[in-house]
Protein backbone atom coordinates (compact mmCIF):
# COMPACT_ATOMS: atom_id res chain seq x y z
CA UNK A 1 0.00 0.00 0.00
CA UNK A 2 1.88 3.07 -0.95
CA UNK A 3 1.78 6.43 0.46
CA UNK A 4 -0.19 9.08 -0.07
CA UNK A 5 0.22 12.72 0.06
CA UNK A 6 -3.03 13.75 0.28
CA UNK A 7 -3.42 11.27 3.21
CA UNK A 8 -6.25 9.54 1.37
CA UNK A 9 -7.34 6.17 3.07
CA UNK A 10 -6.22 3.40 0.53
CA UNK A 11 -7.82 0.38 2.00
CA UNK A 12 -10.16 -1.36 4.56
CA UNK A 13 -9.39 -2.46 7.72
CA UNK A 14 -11.39 -5.34 8.49
CA UNK A 15 -11.83 -7.28 12.07
CA UNK A 16 -9.07 -9.05 13.97
CA UNK A 17 -9.92 -12.34 14.75
CA UNK A 18 -7.50 -12.53 17.58
CA UNK A 19 -7.71 -11.19 21.33
CA UNK A 20 -4.98 -8.15 21.36
CA UNK A 21 -2.87 -8.64 23.95
CA UNK A 22 -1.97 -5.75 26.10
CA UNK A 23 1.51 -4.61 27.86
CA UNK A 24 5.19 -4.59 26.78
CA UNK A 25 8.26 -6.87 27.87
CA UNK A 26 10.26 -5.74 30.84
CA UNK A 27 13.25 -6.54 28.32
CA UNK A 28 14.20 -3.64 26.05
CA UNK A 29 16.82 -2.19 24.15
CA UNK A 30 18.62 1.60 24.11
CA UNK A 31 20.67 2.80 21.40
CA UNK A 32 22.49 6.35 21.33
CA UNK A 33 20.52 7.75 18.66
CA UNK A 34 24.11 8.69 16.89
CA UNK A 35 25.12 5.47 16.91
CA UNK A 36 22.57 3.90 14.07
CA UNK A 37 23.95 3.74 10.76
CA UNK A 38 20.49 5.52 9.21
CA UNK A 39 21.91 5.34 5.83
CA UNK A 40 22.37 1.32 5.55
CA UNK A 41 19.18 0.74 7.63
CA UNK A 42 15.89 -0.28 5.10
CA UNK A 43 12.89 0.02 5.19
CA UNK A 44 9.93 -1.76 3.73
CA UNK A 45 9.23 -0.43 -0.13
CA UNK A 46 5.26 -0.11 0.43
CA UNK A 47 5.24 0.33 4.06
CA UNK A 48 7.49 3.32 5.51
CA UNK A 49 6.37 1.95 9.48
CA UNK A 50 8.11 -1.44 8.89
CA UNK A 51 11.97 -0.80 9.38
CA UNK A 52 13.35 -4.19 7.86
CA UNK A 53 17.04 -3.52 8.60
CA UNK A 54 18.87 -1.74 11.40
CA UNK A 55 22.56 -1.24 11.70
CA UNK A 56 24.98 0.32 13.91
CA UNK A 57 28.29 2.78 12.76
CA UNK A 58 31.07 1.03 12.95
CA UNK A 59 33.29 2.47 15.28
CA UNK A 60 36.36 1.24 18.02
CA UNK A 61 35.65 0.04 20.17
CA UNK A 62 32.60 -1.73 18.59
CA UNK A 63 28.93 0.47 18.99
CA UNK A 64 26.45 -1.73 20.36
CA UNK A 65 22.68 -1.33 22.12
CA UNK A 66 21.78 -1.80 25.97
CA UNK A 67 19.74 -4.12 27.91
CA UNK A 68 17.34 -2.86 30.24
CA UNK A 69 15.58 -5.35 32.38
CA UNK A 70 12.47 -4.70 34.43
CA UNK A 71 10.22 -6.92 36.20
CA UNK A 72 6.66 -8.18 36.38
CA UNK A 73 5.97 -5.76 33.85
CA UNK A 74 7.37 -2.67 34.75
CA UNK A 75 7.83 -1.59 31.70
CA UNK A 76 5.20 0.65 30.13
CA UNK A 77 4.66 2.49 26.96
CA UNK A 78 2.74 5.10 25.62
CA UNK A 79 2.27 6.50 21.68
CA UNK A 80 -0.52 9.82 20.83
CA UNK A 81 -0.63 11.58 18.28
CA UNK A 82 0.24 15.25 18.80
CA UNK A 83 -1.86 18.46 16.56
CA UNK A 84 0.25 21.13 15.61
CA UNK A 85 -0.51 23.90 13.50
CA UNK A 86 -0.13 22.48 10.21
CA UNK A 87 1.35 18.81 10.69
CA UNK A 88 0.54 16.10 12.94
CA UNK A 89 3.47 14.91 15.26
CA UNK A 90 3.72 11.33 17.30
CA UNK A 91 4.64 11.29 21.03
CA UNK A 92 6.82 8.58 21.83
CA UNK A 93 7.04 7.59 25.95
CA UNK A 94 8.94 4.68 27.29
CA UNK A 95 9.05 4.37 31.20
CA UNK A 96 10.66 1.98 32.70
CA UNK A 97 11.73 1.30 36.79
CA UNK A 98 15.13 0.23 37.98
CA UNK A 99 14.65 -1.84 41.17
CA UNK A 100 18.18 -1.15 42.55
CA UNK A 101 20.34 1.74 43.92
CA UNK A 102 23.48 0.96 43.71
CA UNK A 103 26.63 3.10 43.17
CA UNK A 104 26.66 1.56 39.04
CA UNK A 105 23.06 2.08 38.69
CA UNK A 106 23.13 5.68 39.67
CA UNK A 107 25.89 6.33 37.78
CA UNK A 108 23.68 4.69 34.98
CA UNK A 109 21.15 7.38 35.28
CA UNK A 110 23.42 10.23 35.76
CA UNK A 111 25.29 9.54 32.36
CA UNK A 112 21.91 8.66 30.58
CA UNK A 113 20.00 12.16 31.76
CA UNK A 114 21.96 14.06 28.48
CA UNK A 115 21.68 11.17 25.99
CA UNK A 116 18.84 10.71 23.29
CA UNK A 117 18.40 7.11 22.48
CA UNK A 118 16.08 4.41 20.33
CA UNK A 119 14.36 2.22 22.30
CA UNK A 120 13.68 -1.36 20.98
CA UNK A 121 10.29 -2.61 22.55
CA UNK A 122 8.66 -6.22 22.67
CA UNK A 123 5.34 -6.53 22.74
CA UNK A 124 3.62 -9.41 24.50
CA UNK A 125 1.13 -9.07 21.38
CA UNK A 126 2.36 -11.95 18.87
CA UNK A 127 -0.29 -12.01 16.25
CA UNK A 128 -0.19 -15.35 14.42
CA UNK A 129 -1.92 -14.00 10.98
CA UNK A 130 1.16 -14.28 8.01
CA UNK A 131 4.06 -12.81 8.36
CA UNK A 132 3.91 -14.36 12.10
CA UNK A 133 5.87 -12.07 14.65
CA UNK A 134 5.60 -9.03 12.66
CA UNK A 135 3.47 -7.22 15.55
CA UNK A 136 6.21 -8.13 18.55
CA UNK A 137 9.34 -5.54 17.89
CA UNK A 138 8.78 -2.25 18.22
CA UNK A 139 10.97 0.73 17.39
CA UNK A 140 10.34 4.04 19.37
CA UNK A 141 12.17 7.68 18.40
CA UNK A 142 13.54 6.87 15.76
CA UNK A 143 14.12 10.44 13.94
CA UNK A 144 15.51 12.14 16.70
CA UNK A 145 15.54 9.71 19.91
CA UNK A 146 14.22 9.85 23.17
CA UNK A 147 15.34 11.72 26.26
CA UNK A 148 15.03 11.30 30.18
CA UNK A 149 12.56 13.78 30.90
CA UNK A 150 11.99 12.80 34.78
CA UNK A 151 13.86 10.34 37.63
CA UNK A 152 12.62 9.86 40.46
CA UNK A 153 13.40 7.81 43.77
CA UNK A 154 10.66 7.84 46.27
CA UNK A 155 12.98 5.80 48.50
CA UNK A 156 9.50 5.25 50.81
CA UNK A 157 7.47 4.29 47.84
CA UNK A 158 5.29 1.09 48.18
CA UNK A 159 5.68 0.57 44.77
CA UNK A 160 9.31 0.55 44.11
CA UNK A 161 11.01 0.20 47.25
CA UNK A 162 13.33 2.63 46.90
CA UNK A 163 14.07 1.86 43.20
CA UNK A 164 14.35 4.79 40.05
CA UNK A 165 11.17 5.27 38.16
CA UNK A 166 12.38 6.93 34.84
CA UNK A 167 10.38 8.69 32.49
CA UNK A 168 11.65 8.62 29.00
CA UNK A 169 9.83 10.69 25.95
CA UNK A 170 10.12 12.93 23.11
CA UNK A 171 12.14 16.91 23.18
CA UNK A 172 9.10 19.26 24.53
CA UNK A 173 8.24 20.83 20.89
CA UNK A 174 9.70 18.87 18.43
CA UNK A 175 7.93 15.28 18.37
CA UNK A 176 8.51 12.66 15.95
CA UNK A 177 7.09 12.08 12.45
CA UNK A 178 5.53 8.70 13.04
CA UNK A 179 3.98 6.23 15.34
CA UNK A 180 6.13 3.87 16.72
CA UNK A 181 7.96 1.67 13.63
CA UNK A 182 7.69 -2.23 13.36
CA UNK A 183 11.02 -4.19 13.42
CA UNK A 184 10.80 -7.34 11.28
CA UNK A 185 14.10 -8.33 10.03
CA UNK A 186 14.61 -11.20 7.31
CA UNK A 187 11.12 -12.00 7.27
CA UNK A 188 10.55 -14.12 10.31
CA UNK A 189 10.49 -13.81 14.04
CA UNK A 190 13.70 -15.52 14.59
CA UNK A 191 15.68 -13.90 11.67
CA UNK A 192 14.43 -10.51 13.54
CA UNK A 193 15.58 -12.10 17.41
CA UNK A 194 18.72 -13.03 15.98
CA UNK A 195 19.29 -9.27 14.07
CA UNK A 196 18.89 -7.86 17.75
CA UNK A 197 21.30 -10.29 19.40
CA UNK A 198 23.47 -9.09 16.88
CA UNK A 199 22.95 -5.74 18.16
CA UNK A 200 24.11 -6.38 21.73
CA UNK B 1 47.40 -23.11 31.97
CA UNK B 2 45.03 -20.67 30.47
CA UNK B 3 41.64 -19.70 32.83
CA UNK B 4 39.48 -20.71 29.38
CA UNK B 5 41.24 -23.99 29.04
CA UNK B 6 41.06 -24.72 32.48
CA UNK B 7 37.14 -24.37 32.26
CA UNK B 8 37.46 -26.33 29.41
CA UNK B 9 38.86 -29.07 31.11
CA UNK B 10 36.48 -29.50 33.99
CA UNK B 11 33.64 -28.82 32.20
CA UNK B 12 32.24 -32.10 32.16
CA UNK B 13 33.32 -33.06 35.39
CA UNK B 14 31.26 -30.04 36.65
CA UNK B 15 28.06 -30.49 34.64
CA UNK B 16 28.38 -34.00 36.03
CA UNK B 17 27.70 -32.74 39.53
CA UNK B 18 31.10 -31.72 40.97
CA UNK B 19 30.24 -27.95 41.21
CA UNK B 20 32.38 -26.41 43.49
CA UNK B 21 32.62 -22.68 44.53
CA UNK B 22 36.27 -22.18 42.82
CA UNK B 23 35.12 -23.91 39.58
CA UNK B 24 32.04 -21.13 39.50
CA UNK B 25 34.38 -18.27 40.04
CA UNK B 26 36.71 -19.57 37.42
CA UNK B 27 33.36 -20.11 34.87
CA UNK B 28 32.45 -16.38 35.60
CA UNK B 29 36.10 -15.04 35.39
CA UNK B 30 36.02 -16.88 31.57
CA UNK B 31 33.11 -15.47 31.17
CA UNK B 32 33.74 -11.88 31.59
CA UNK B 33 37.35 -12.64 30.01
CA UNK B 34 35.89 -13.97 26.84
CA UNK B 35 31.94 -12.38 26.72
CA UNK B 36 32.70 -9.23 28.43
CA UNK B 37 29.66 -9.48 30.09
CA UNK B 38 29.37 -9.92 33.57
CA UNK B 39 27.70 -13.59 34.00
CA UNK B 40 24.26 -13.76 36.10
CA UNK B 41 24.64 -15.82 38.89
CA UNK B 42 20.91 -16.26 39.71
CA UNK B 43 19.48 -18.90 38.29
CA UNK B 44 19.78 -22.69 38.74
CA UNK B 45 21.70 -23.69 35.39
CA UNK B 46 23.61 -20.18 34.45
CA UNK B 47 27.09 -21.64 34.86
CA UNK B 48 26.39 -24.66 32.82
CA UNK B 49 24.88 -22.05 30.26
CA UNK B 50 27.52 -20.50 30.54
CA UNK B 51 30.19 -23.03 29.99
CA UNK B 52 28.05 -23.70 26.84
CA UNK B 53 28.76 -20.77 25.60
CA UNK B 54 32.57 -20.72 26.12
CA UNK B 55 32.50 -23.91 24.20
CA UNK B 56 30.82 -22.90 21.16
CA UNK B 57 32.74 -19.74 20.95
CA UNK B 58 35.72 -21.12 21.87
CA UNK B 59 34.81 -23.67 18.66
CA UNK B 60 34.18 -21.55 16.22
CA UNK B 61 36.54 -20.78 13.02
CA UNK B 62 38.57 -17.23 13.32
CA UNK B 63 36.83 -15.27 10.52
CA UNK B 64 38.75 -12.34 8.43
CA UNK B 65 34.96 -10.55 8.16
CA UNK B 66 32.89 -8.66 10.24
CA UNK B 67 29.28 -7.48 9.64
CA UNK B 68 28.30 -3.82 11.44
CA UNK B 69 26.48 -4.97 14.56
CA UNK B 70 22.42 -5.77 14.20
CA UNK B 71 23.24 -6.75 10.57
CA UNK B 72 21.42 -10.45 9.12
CA UNK B 73 22.52 -11.22 5.46
CA UNK B 74 20.11 -13.45 4.12
CA UNK B 75 20.48 -15.64 0.67
CA UNK B 76 16.85 -16.60 -1.20
CA UNK B 77 15.28 -20.13 -0.41
CA UNK B 78 17.94 -20.74 1.36
CA UNK B 79 17.80 -20.43 5.24
CA UNK B 80 21.43 -22.24 6.15
CA UNK B 81 22.85 -19.08 4.11
CA UNK B 82 21.33 -16.54 7.32
CA UNK B 83 23.99 -15.34 8.98
CA UNK B 84 25.09 -12.59 11.77
CA UNK B 85 28.27 -11.42 13.30
CA UNK B 86 27.09 -14.52 15.61
CA UNK B 87 27.70 -17.36 13.13
CA UNK B 88 29.58 -15.57 10.35
CA UNK B 89 32.54 -17.53 8.29
CA UNK B 90 34.52 -16.41 5.66
CA UNK B 91 33.09 -18.95 3.06
CA UNK B 92 29.56 -17.24 4.09
CA UNK B 93 30.92 -14.18 3.67
CA UNK B 94 32.61 -14.47 0.44
CA UNK B 95 28.84 -16.14 -0.53
CA UNK B 96 27.02 -13.51 0.08
CA UNK B 97 29.50 -10.82 -1.40
CA UNK B 98 29.35 -12.92 -4.33
CA UNK B 99 26.27 -13.08 -4.85
CA UNK B 100 24.53 -9.89 -3.35
CA UNK B 101 27.91 -7.51 -3.36
CA UNK B 102 25.46 -4.67 -2.67
CA UNK B 103 25.88 -5.85 1.37
CA UNK B 104 29.43 -4.94 1.24
CA UNK B 105 27.57 -1.78 3.07
CA UNK B 106 26.64 -4.02 6.05
CA UNK B 107 30.22 -5.35 6.75
CA UNK B 108 32.44 -3.70 9.25
CA UNK B 109 35.86 -5.51 8.34
CA UNK B 110 36.11 -7.10 4.71
CA UNK B 111 39.48 -8.76 4.03
CA UNK B 112 41.14 -8.50 1.10
CA UNK B 113 38.60 -9.84 -1.15
CA UNK B 114 39.88 -12.61 -3.79
CA UNK B 115 40.09 -11.69 -7.44
CA UNK B 116 37.08 -12.97 -9.02
CA UNK B 117 34.91 -10.67 -6.36
CA UNK B 118 34.13 -7.36 -8.30
CA UNK B 119 32.65 -5.85 -4.84
CA UNK B 120 33.12 -1.93 -3.93
CA UNK B 121 34.20 -1.86 -0.01
CA UNK B 122 31.91 0.41 1.32
CA UNK B 123 34.61 3.49 2.66
CA UNK B 124 34.91 5.07 -0.59
CA UNK B 125 36.19 8.80 -0.30
CA UNK B 126 33.25 11.18 -2.21
CA UNK B 127 35.49 12.33 -4.79
CA UNK B 128 36.23 8.68 -5.98
CA UNK B 129 32.80 8.10 -6.14
CA UNK B 130 32.01 11.12 -7.62
CA UNK B 131 34.79 10.03 -10.54
CA UNK B 132 33.15 6.57 -10.72
CA UNK B 133 29.70 8.27 -11.34
CA UNK B 134 31.50 10.53 -14.09
CA UNK B 135 33.10 7.38 -15.46
CA UNK B 136 29.25 5.35 -15.87
CA UNK B 137 28.09 8.46 -17.67
CA UNK B 138 30.97 8.50 -19.70
CA UNK B 139 30.32 4.78 -20.82
CA UNK B 140 26.78 4.97 -21.26
CA UNK B 141 27.49 8.51 -23.50
CA UNK B 142 29.53 6.15 -25.49
CA UNK B 143 27.65 3.29 -25.88
CA UNK B 144 24.76 5.59 -27.25
CA UNK B 145 27.09 6.78 -29.81
CA UNK B 146 28.06 3.01 -31.22
CA UNK B 147 24.09 2.31 -30.96
CA UNK B 148 23.25 5.28 -33.51
CA UNK B 149 26.34 4.53 -35.67
CA UNK B 150 25.32 1.09 -35.94
CA UNK B 151 21.59 2.30 -36.27
CA UNK B 152 22.96 4.95 -39.42
CA UNK B 153 25.13 1.95 -40.87
CA UNK B 154 21.84 -0.02 -41.44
Amino acid sequence: MATDCRGRIQADLLENCENIVAGINDTAYLINIDDIDKDNCKFDPDNPILLTQLVLKTASPALKAFKIEGRNYSNEHKATLVKKTYQKMWDHGFIFRIFDNDPPTKHWIYNSINSRFAVIQENNYHKLASPAGNTVFEVLGWDMGLEINAAERDANSDELMGGWLITGGPHEKMKESKPPLAFYVGGSITSTRAAIAALL
Amino acid sequence: MDLIQEVLAFSRDYVNGNQTKERKQKIAAAYKNLIGENLRIGCGTCYVEAIFKIKKYMEKKPCSYRLKPGALLRAFGDESKTCTNENLTDELAIYHLTVNPGCANLFSIIAAPPKELKIVIPEVKKTEIKATEAKAEIISSEKMKTKRTSKNKK
